[in-house]
């Protein structure tokens, strides 16, 4: 094999990909720079305002620090309004389409009272269980306490979703307790 | 070729999803909603004419070698820039189309047009055929989607239908009426052009842009390509 | 012990209720291509099951331990396909070398399987989800098993199909669709196992 065969079947390859890979990357961390910082403040615009969906009366949040093995397995985040308007729990519950995929969040009032419920995300039979999002049964939970959850009235056709959904909402009235507790 | 029927053969009469049939995960996955379907569509698009334009650039300078590396490098690059901008933009599309937008960079309409177009054609007739081509991809994503938000959820980009929405036929916006719907469309296009069309008869490798990788003809051929491994 | 359960529970969903091919139609393409003949589809199922699991193998720990703690989030989309492309070369060089047996009714689908969106789709999941890596590894497995289970049951319908005689402008892919339409209504079958068994 010639000198000028050695560098057209490897060298040149070679160096063209990798020059390729660079520019390509220095293109993407370059863009990166840009829009981090913009992803980050949208992530957390959205948050804020699902919390301030279920809970229009506060005028803003903070998390609230407490041990995980104390609360349910399903709550992800507890916050506390800033005025003391009451609490906010985000939570990952079971659902009918898979363990933690019924994602929730929650409001929960000084009192002990639900503010309102939202569910963020889900992966249950799209026209039943999916209803659990929708405002006909979750609105139920409004203005409810832990003693008020007896009386909702579970979807027909989807009554093990609506079940989970109840669950989640009681592990959110559990955490708050505990959030309280901690102070 | 007349610069014209570049960019509308893609519309027409190479449309990338019902007469080439590539692409069909994301066609399918995104056209529950007319929203997630013009994301989709618009973030390919995108992706496209930017990876089209990039290797009909460097078509000289890449060895043929590592074509393949090479255009899955510029390709994957594009669909990461998508990705950030939507992630920053528009938060809410990058819900609605979740690991799907990633997995634009496996989309086979992007990788078989850089490897059958863009990598013989001049620059401005390779964004002529990004442009058509993006535009069939998405008109047949939007169509898909009309049908099956129409039916199934009774509403059009989440306005409702009158009629249509106190009757959903929930199936349609779930995986099977994805199936159905392109399989009727298919048989439509089939029965319109009667034939005309450059059909694919089956879904083997021919049009297939991962032919590249495994140097068979056909998916049928697979048999035969075993026995000759076996017998080394 | 609450995390086999936990892993069986990830097994189970991501070969029933969350089936690759049929219910979130990533591997389209095999699934159709490859589905005519049953030893196909079975040899085909292998490869992708293996892959998935290699895949998840070096994926996991590159995104955990490189990506991730350096800030380079950004880069996975781009690392992981030219990792996924990379070793499948690879595993299809060692595998001819040293267990040619296994190459020759395996090798020839493994170069099909670089650019599927199934594979793919295992790594990005696995991160999306925050699994810990035996979480992945079960995940993966799973979600090979459920593309086999895919396979096999559409391979042996597409062989009833070819005796059919649908009409002309049917033939070939809008019956199979349509037929992939109906497998895919016998998975909803399952959708409440995973609730039931570990509820």
């Amino acid at each position: 094999m010639t000198e000028s065969n050695v560098r057209k079947d490897f060298v040149m390859p070679i160096a063209v990909l990798t020059i390729i890979c660079l520019v390509m990357a220095v293109l993407l961390a370059l863009t990166n720079n840009v829009t981090a910082p913009i992803i980050e403040e949208a992530e957390k615009a959205a948050a804020a305002e699902a919390r301030a969906e279920v809970m229009p009366q506060a005028d803003g949040f903070e998390p609230v620090d407490v041990a995980a093995e104390d609360l349910p397995g399903s709550v992800i985040d507890v916050y506390k309004a800033t005025n003391g308007a009451g609490y906010v729990v985000q939570l990952a519950g079971d659902g009918y389409g898979g363990k933690k995929t019924l994602k929730v969040i929650v409001g929960v009032d000084a009192d002990g009272f639900i503010t309102d419920t939202k569910v963020m995300s889900h992966s249950e039979t799209p026209g039943l269980g999916s209803r659990v999002a929708e405002a006909d049964f979750n609105d139920q939970f409004n203005g409810l306490d832990e003693s008020g959850l007896s009386g909702i009235v579970t979807i027909s056709g989807a009554t093990i979703s609506s079940n989970h959904y109840i669950d989640t909402v009681k592990d959110a009235l559990a955490a708050v307790e505990t959030a309280k507790g901690a102070e | 070729m007349n610069k014209l029927s570049v960019l509308t053969k893609g519309i027409i009469k190479e449309n990338p999803v019902l007469v080439l049939v590539l692409g069909t995960c994301p066609t399918l996955a995104t056209s529950t909603g007319v929203t997630s379907a013009l994301g989709m569509g618009a973030a390919t698009t995108a992706v496209l004419i930017c990876s089209n334009i990039a290797i009909s650039i460097l078509k000289k300078v890449i060895p043929d070698k590592v074509r393949i590396p090479c255009y899955i490098v510029v390709i994957a690059s594009f669909v990461t820039l998508v990705q950030m901008i939507v992630k920053a933009y528009a938060p809410a599309l990058n819900t609605a189309l979740g690991i799907y937008l990633p997995l634009i960079v496996v989309n086979c309409i992007i990788l078989g047009r850089a490897e059958m177009f863009a990598s013989k054609n001049s620059v401005v007739d390779s964004a002529l055929d990004g442009i058509g081509m993006g535009i069939g991809f998405t008109l047949t994503l939007l169509l898909m989607a009309t049908i099956r938000e129409a039916f199934g959820a009774g509403t059009w980009a989440g306005i409702p239908i009158p009629v249509l929405i106190d009757h959903p036929i929930s199936i349609f916006t779930m995986a099977p009426g994805g199936f159905a719907v392109y399989g009727l469309l298919i048989a439509i296009v089939i029965k319109l052009t009667s034939g005309k069309a450059p059909r694919r008869k089956s879904f083997d490798c021919e049009a297939c842009p991962s032919a590249a990788f495994c140097g068979r003809g056909s998916c049928d051929d697979l048999d035969l390509s075993k026995k000759e491994v076996a017998a080394e | 012990m609450i995390t086999i359960k936990g892993l069986i529970a990830i097994l189970l969903t991501a070969t029933f209720i969350n089936n690759y091919v049929l219910q979130q139609f990533l591997g389209i393409c095999p699934f159709l291509g490859v589905s005519k003949k049953l030893d196909q589809a079975t040899g085909m199922s292998i490869a992708v099951i293996f892959v998935m699991m290699i895949a998840t193998l070096v994926t996991w720990p590159i995104q955990t331990f490189l990506l991730t703690p350096n800030g380079l989030g950004y880069m996975q989309t781009i690392v992981f396909i030219l990792v996924i492309a990379a070793l499948v070369q690879l595993v299809e060089m060692v595998l001819k070398r040293y267990i040619p047996a296994l190459h020759a009714s395996l090798g020839v689908y493994l170069p099909l399987i670089t650019t599927n969106c199934a594979v793919l789709g295992v790594c990005i999941n696995n991160i999306d989800s925050e699994f810990t890596f035996a979480q992945a590894m079960f995940n993966a497995f799973g979600s090979g098993l459920g593309f086999l289970i895919a396979m096999l049951m559409f391979a042996g319908i597409r062989q009833h199909i070819e005796d059919c005689d649908p009409p002309e402008s049917f033939k070939g892919l809008p019956i199979t669709l349509i037929s992939a339409g109906i497998v895919s209504i016998s998975f909803f079958g399952f959708a409440g196992i995973v609730d039931n068994l570990f509820g």
